[in-house]
């Protein structure tokens, strides 16, 4: 073929040609060489083999979309005959704010500072959506995706209590090590998969148009991992691990002894300045394929230069410059395994300082989603789509280091600073989504409202026991003003893209309130008789350490149930099933009901909801006994909720974690917008999958318990930016025309 | 240009004389090792790394994405399109490199051809010997004379081909030598290289050319003939030699096409080069 251009290129120039210009000269010489002259290196090879492959697959997959397309046309309308058929919308998106209060909304309406939500509220639907019992969000958004009320998805907290252990598991997956194994030395061959189960039950909605023929995107909303298989495309969010197996554990060095303690969410090593050198190492997962599991170490190099304010950090087989106050990307870290397998991750790095003492900061170890170490997403090649169109990006379910900021390792400003990154990722890939969706739908939750709430709400509020002890930012007050601006902004764009066949719902599920004092459950279960600890004993470290269970009757685990040690259910229960725990209970719900903090005057429980009330599911049996809702301003405490037992039944919160949603789900509502003019009485979250079904015509199974929301057609959609503006220029011609008439 | 050839030839010859009497896919898999540890350095230092990381993984991204979106027609036809844009932008990022490459490259394809293009003839064999002249000669009217050394004789005599301004003799091979070719036109002495070497891999030079900078890079096998000199070109039509592997016979150059791109490809993870 060569010879051929050379040829062709010999007739178009003369042999005697002088070309004098360079770039010319070696340009032609690809050509006008004889076989031998024309590879012009490896390099050259590999771009012009690979384009040419590209080109080439491009070209063929083109051809086979086109002869393969009147087959997948049939195919799609024979299995999906009735998708659309009876339905009112061609799509749907759903933006979901995680934590999205309705009364702060309603306030920065009120100042004008939210014009699109406004308009939402204005020529759509506004109102307050109720949350679930609990109101806390893995939840809540289970209630959303199935419809269902939480003993029907079997999703009650963040986490569950093994009975056999009383020790807590996360409710919503189970990760176990594959069953069989092959020894080989020290190490052992997994021969069968690892266990990767999803905990909760029932089905999304997105399941139920999917086998309607109906597609759907559906980004980072929380207890989607493992993700299920589906007609679509899913990107898992809160609750799926980190590298190490947990829901984010940060990694903090310093040479500051005094700064190396216990630190929750996160691992603190101390470490030793030598010259201008630092010699650690990144602890990562636990290797399950030797024998005896043990933490792989990654060593790690950090050297100090003339800039007092940068390091070179050398991990993994690279370097890179980090300077102070500034994240770095994501650095991609190999952990070696063993038998030639790594376990791939991501993190950023932050250093803190370097003198008087050197401290840095690294995120938990994200998977890598390029190279997931687990399925994070539907289909399997999703994940690394979108990481490879937009970059490494987080995938920790959730994903804000909160515990970074509530232990005093990352500043305020580089909290904020990493959640803002996050939510531009996920921002990226919803509007990739809603360009890709023409038909179908779109659910996007973003945690952003709910991670920088937490954090920040000790701003609103200067008598805020966290306020004091935590808040240094001097535009600390306007932070979740700026958040909500950045929604209503997020929800502007939105309008942007949608029509008039399209349903946009906004919607948060639950809402905010302070979390000023904490309530210990166990130390006043302690207290007052229905817990015992071993003999000699005054407390209980975390975990009911030093808890008796042959002598208790009730105790608390995760942010808001209290269960009864029940015989024939809890490894070592006391508790009769039937009459003498009936008692128990009732006689539990009259002592908590209205308890006062007598230090304030105030009522820390407005109640005790007795599950077996208000959950008639087939999973009520793994439902907390009793769920405590707590008044505006109390919280179950940071030790009740790991189990610690004391003799402090309230304490003042002074961590920047200052405001919460796991209290009475009558005080903390999330918000309801749509485009759709709709007119609902008391809306819950478990109403938008039917909603959403019957907007897209497809029938509502009987078992859920939410109902639609809509009562008729819809009779207005609030026209996007652009229709507006096209209708609006239609008017002014057509008054132009009759004024010229 | 002599003095660039004499010093990329000096240096290739360092690399292969060691390989001169092995098979020769060693000397070809240690000359593109190098060339690839070469490409890659040159890549690392002038290339955009991250356009390049970028628009790779644009390309993954769209070739997945076609897969994701396969049911839907328009977002296929917007994903090609956008595929091929990322292709040109690839392609446009290895330009730069490509330009710093071609030239120590092309000065070693020229020198390696000297090595791997082409075999000495085997004693008893005919080859010819080409002498193309300059325009203004007249090649019917000259007085050709040529002088073989001992160990080749001179078959035939003189075909000249007017047309194409050329006169060529058949030669055999019955020894070895090491001394050249004495070619007269008119009196005026030209030398020509014949190699007779039995080496599985050696150096030789089967074109000598009028002092050209283009046609000097091209055959950098022997010291340019003159400017003024009436000959444009001489020229020993040698068989062509092939790297023989698993009975497969292969052209130097796809081999060392192959085994550069395989080294390169293996290397790259190593020094964090992205091609």
């Amino acid at each position: 073929m060569n010879l051929e251009i050379r040829k062709i290129l010999n007739r178009i120039f003369p042999r005697r040609l002088v070309i004098p210009e360079a770039l010319l000269f070696f340009s032609l010489t690809i050509f006008l060489t004889s076989t031998a002259e024309a590879y012009i290196g490896p390099g050259a090879g590999f771009a012009f083999l690979s384009s040419f492959l590209v080109f080439f697959l491009t070209f063929f997959l083109a051809i086979f979309s086109f002869l393969s397309w009147p087959f997948r046309l049939l195919f799609r309308m024979i299995k999906g005959r009735k998708a659309y058929q009876n339905s009112r919308v061609d799509r749907v998106i759903i933006l979901g704010f995680d934590g999205l209060d309705p009364e702060l909304a309603e306030k920065f309406m009120a100042e004008g500072k939210l014009p699109n939500l406004s308009r939402l509220k204005k020529e759509g639907t506004f109102c307050k959506l109720q949350t679930t019992t609990p109101a806390i969000s893995p939840v809540a958004w289970s209630s959303f995706m199935t419809g269902c009320e939480p003993s029907k998805h079997n999703i009650f907290d963040f986490l569950s209590r093994n009975p056999k252990t009383y020790l807590p598991d996360l409710s919503s997956a189970r990760i176990g090590p594959p069953r069989k194994f092959l020894p080989l030395g020290k190490y052992r061959l997994p021969l069968s998969k690892p266990e990767i189960r999803l905990m909760r039950k029932s089905q999304p909605f997105w399941k139920i148009l999917g086998d309607q023929g109906i597609f759907s995107t559906i980004l980072r909303v929380p207890i989607t991992f493992p993700p299920e298989k589906f007609a679509g495309h899913l990107l898992s969010g809160m609750c799926l691990p980190d590298l190490k197996g947990s829901q984010g554990t940060f990694l903090f060095y310093t040479t500051n002894p005094e700064r190396v303690q216990k630190k929750e969410g996160g691992e603190s090593l101390l470490v030793k300045r030598e010259g201008d050198t630092i010699n650690t190492f990144i602890s990562g997962p636990e290797n399950s394929l030797l024998k005896k599991p043990e933490e792989i170490r990654l060593p790690m190099t950090i050297k100090f230069g003339s800039d007092p304010d940068k390091v070179t950090v050398k991990v993994s087989g690279q370097g890179f410059e980090l300077q102070k106050g500034a994240f770095s990307p994501w650095i991609k870290l190999s952990f070696p395994a063993g038998l030639g397998m790594k376990v791939r991750g991501i993190a950023r790095f932050y250093l803190l300082s370097t003198q008087p003492h050197f401290e840095l900061y690294i995120t938990p170890l994200n998977i890598d989603p390029e190279k997931p170490a687990l399925p994070i997403s539907h289909p399997f090649i999703y994940s690394s789509y979108l990481a490879k169109l937009f970059g490494s990006y987080v995938t920790l379910g959730e994903a804000n280091d909160t515990w970074a900021l509530n232990e005093g390792v990352l500043p305020e400003e580089a909290f904020l600073e990493l959640a803002y990154s996050f939510h531009q990722d996920w921002e990226k890939f919803f509007f990739n989504a809603l360009k890709k969706t023409r038909k179908g739908l779109v659910v996007c939750v973003f945690e952003t409202t709910d991670s920088i709430q937490h954090m920040f709400w000790r701003y609103l509020d200067k008598t805020h026991p966290a306020y004091q002890a935590t808040a240094r930012l001097p535009s600390g007050a306007r932070v979740l003003e700026e958040l909500y601006v950045k929604m209503d902004e997020l929800v502007g764009r939105t309008l942007e893209k949608i029509d008039q066949k399209t349903c946009l719902i906004v919607m948060s599920d639950h809402g905010f309130k302070p979390f000023r004092r904490g309530v210990n459950l166990n130390s006043w279960l302690y207290l007052n008789g229905y817990l015992s600890l071993k003999d000699g004993v005054e407390q209980s470290e975390e975990w009911f350490k030093q808890v008796d269970w042959t002598k208790t009757r009730a105790y608390a685990l995760g942010l808001a149930g209290i269960y009864l040690n029940l015989k024939g259910r809890e490894e070592n229960g006391i508790v009769e099933p039937g009459e003498e725990s009936q008692k128990l209970k009732q006689e539990l719900i009259e002592k908590l009901s209205g308890l006062k903090d007598q230090e304030k005057g105030q009522v820390a429980i407005n109640r005790l909801i007795d599950t077996e009330k208000i959950y008639h599911g087939p999973y009520r049996d793994n439902a907390p006994d009793l769920i405590v809702a707590y008044n505006h301003g109390y919280r179950a405490s940071w030790d009740s909720v790991t189990g610690k037992v004391n003799r402090v039944v309230f304490e003042d919160n002074k961590k920047a974690w200052s405001a919460d949603h796991c209290l009475d789900p009558a005080l903390v509502p999330g918000v309801f917008f749509t485009n759709l003019k709709l007119d609902p009485k008391n809306p819950s979250i478990m109403d938008i999958a039917p909603t959403v079904l019957e907007l897209f015509g497809v029938r509502v199974p009987k078992y859920m318990d939410g109902k639609s929301l809509l009562t008729e057609e819809p009779k207005k959609f609030v026209l996007s930016q652009k229709e507006l503006k096209e209708k609006e220029g239609k008017k002014v011609k057509s008054h132009g025309k009759r004024k010229n008439r | 240009m002599w003095w660039l050839n004499w010093i990329v030839g000096f240096v290739v010859q360092i690399i292969l004389l060691p390989f001169a009497r092995m098979n020769p896919w060693m000397g070809m898999i240690v000359i593109s090792l190098l060339t690839a540890l070469l490409m890659l350095f040159i890549y690392k230092k002038t290339s955009n790394q991250a356009g390049i990381k970028q628009a790779k993984d644009r390309i993954k991204a769209y070739i997945l994405e076609m897969r994701l979106f396969q049911n839907d027609f328009k977002t296929l036809l917007a994903t090609q399109k956008d595929l091929f844009l990322a292709n040109a932008r690839y392609l446009a990022y290895n330009f730069k490199p490509l330009l710093v490459m071609i030239v120590p490259i092309f000065l070693l394809l020229a020198q390696m051809n000297l090595w791997f293009g082409y075999r000495s003839p085997q004693p008893g064999e005919t080859f010819l010997l080409k002498v193309r002249f300059i325009k203004a000669m007249e090649v019917d009217k000259l007085n050709l004379d040529l002088e073989a050394p001992l160990g080749v004789v001179v078959d035939s005599p003189v075909l000249r081909i007017i047309d194409e301004n050329e006169a060529d003799w058949r030669l055999k091979i019955e020894g070895e030598t090491s001394q050249p070719l004495v070619i007269s036109v008119n009196g005026e002495r030209y030398l020509k290289e014949i190699s007779t070497a039995r080496n599985s891999l050696s150096r030789i030079s089967t074109v000598r050319i009028k002092k050209n900078l283009w046609q000097e890079l091209l055959y950098p096998g022997e010291k340019p003939l003159p400017a003024d000199s009436c000959i444009q070109k001489i020229e020993l039509v040698y068989p062509e030699q092939r790297l023989v592997f698993l009975g497969i016979k292969f052209q130097w150059l796809v081999a060392y096409f192959l085994l550069s791109i395989i080294f390169g490809i293996t290397l790259k993870g190593w020094f964090r080069v992205e091609i």
